[in-house]
């Protein structure tokens, strides 16, 4: 009750939110890669098997 | 209008923009990250726990944005039937919910200390978490038209029903943005107006460092996601095509 | 053409609707959406004696005594218009403190007084790095809706 936080416990707070912002973002950015990566190379793919 | 509804086109912009967005933004949110959490000193009050702002902010940026653009192209699908701004509206539903689960868990983890709560019912809190359910919402509607029994919707684009709902859900932004001016609630109020901001010089940069640089990223995202919507396209038109000729 | 400019004026007719509606559910929902009650709302007689509610304020300046059990706290909650005194057992938030804000659950007495069970410490839009936070408190703050 001092109207102030502070003492080491604050830490973990701050690294699970950044911790959790990393890997849900990061998960998200390889997830949407990986499926790009995969579909263009099947369109392209097809496209060579036309010609 | 129609100049860039040619996928091929919008292609040629999108392959080389993919990268620069992915790069820069991904510099921008580890530099501002490390900024807020050793550059700058720690909060008068709230002490090292304030530094879950340089997160938490652009996650409530992006996530409320995400729909303001959702329903954009939900509107110019209704009205234009242009054929990219379906496979935009698609392609935004997961990252626009991505930060809005993180806003909401960041600012619960941000609550515990400060305020003492994880959770509390306030007009801010549950119209975040309305956002969330609207975009889950969105997603199922729109993976159901993509793999119901009719087959996936040509080129990509959304159902009528899909489009309004990605509109009507749109009322809830603004909601969102007063809830702390027009309700009591916990969640304090803007710190950040057309007037100024009430958030220290000191403290003030590295916030736009990570909102520009998630920005940049969810960006990023979106081109990927509907780079590999266009792409689903493609071999769903030309297998199609395939099965015509070996028909005839 | 004429098709399109068709379903521009039905898209417009129902923007306006739905966002009139909303207006509409927002405003009715002004005391129902209330996370807490002021004092001054308390004292117009927006409650009933022994009724669970929620009551947001600042902890008027140089009003909190502990009592000799050492749990028990006195404290006055104000919004500048009226004042209420708030009697809580328990733990109180870090950033509990004289002249911030706080919302306590919990339910008047007859006698006037507010008994709360839970009390959470309420933080305002300031963001100060510490050698700041020692400013006076009556200095200008910068305009905020």
């Amino acid at each position: 009750m001092t109207g102030v936080i502070s003492g080491g416990g604050q830490w973990a707070y701050v690294a699970a939110a950044y911790i959790l912002t990393a890997l849900l973002t990061g998960g998200v950015l390889w997830t949407s890669w990986r499926a790009m990566a995969k579909a263009e190379k099947r369109s392209d793919a097809l496209r060579k098997d036309r010609k | 209008m129609h100049a860039y509804a040619n996928p091929t086109r919008f292609l040629a912009i999108a392959k080389p923009l993919t990268p620069w967005l992915l790069g820069v933004g991904l510099l921008l949110v580890l530099g501002g990250a490390f900024a807020g959490l050793t550059m700058v000193p720690g909060e008068a009050k709230q002490g090292e726990t304030a530094r879950i702002l340089y997160v938490h902010v652009p996650s409530a940026w992006l996530g409320m944005g995400g729909w303001t653009s959702l329903a954009v192209a939900g509107l110019v699908q209704l009205v234009w039937r242009h054929p990219l701004s379906g496979i935009a509206a698609r392609a935004i539903a997961v990252p626009g919910m991505l930060f809005t689960a993180l806003c909401l868990a960041t600012g619960s983890i941000w609550g515990k200390p400060t305020w003492g709560t994880w959770w509390e019912w306030d007009g801010r809190m549950t119209s975040m978490l309305v956002l969330l359910f609207l975009y889950a919402g969105f997603i199922a509607l729109t993976n159901g038209d993509a793999n119901g029994a009719g087959g996936q919707r040509q080129g990509g684009s959304l159902s009528r029903g899909a489009a309004i709902y990605a509109l009507v859900g749109a009322i809830n932004i603004p909601i969102i943005n007063r809830s702390v001016v027009w309700w009591n609630s916990l969640h304090q109020g803007p710190s950040i107006t057309l007037g100024g901001s009430s958030i220290d010089k000191t403290l003030l940069w590295p916030l736009g460092l990570t909102v520009l640089g998630f920005s940049l990223l969810f960006g990023a995202i979106v081109l990927m996601r509907m780079r590999r919507i266009i792409a689903d396209n493609r071999v769903a038109a030309r297998l199609r095509r395939l099965a015509d000729d070996e028909g005839n | 053409m004429k098709a399109k400019h068709q379903r521009l004026v039905l898209a417009a007719v129902a923007l306006c609707g739905v966002a009139g509606a909303g207006v509409l559910a927002a405003s009715a929902l002004r005391d129902e959406a209330a996370y807490f009650r002021t004092p001054a709302e308390v004292v117009a007689g927006k409650t009933t004696v022994g009724e669970p509610m929620r009551l947001g304020g600042m902890v008027a300046s140089g009003s909190i005594r502990r009592q000799a059990d050492g749990l028990t706290i006195d404290f006055v909650a104000t919004d500048g218009k009226a004042s209420i005194p708030v009697r809580f057992k328990g733990i109180v938030p870090d950033l509990f403190a004289e002249n911030s804000g706080m919302v306590a659950d919990g339910r008047m007495r007859a006698d006037g007084v507010f008994v709360a069970d839970r009390i959470l410490a309420k933080h305002d839009e300031r963001y100060m790095p510490p050698q700041m936070g020692d400013m006076p408190k009556n200095m200008k703050v910068p305009a905020t809706t």
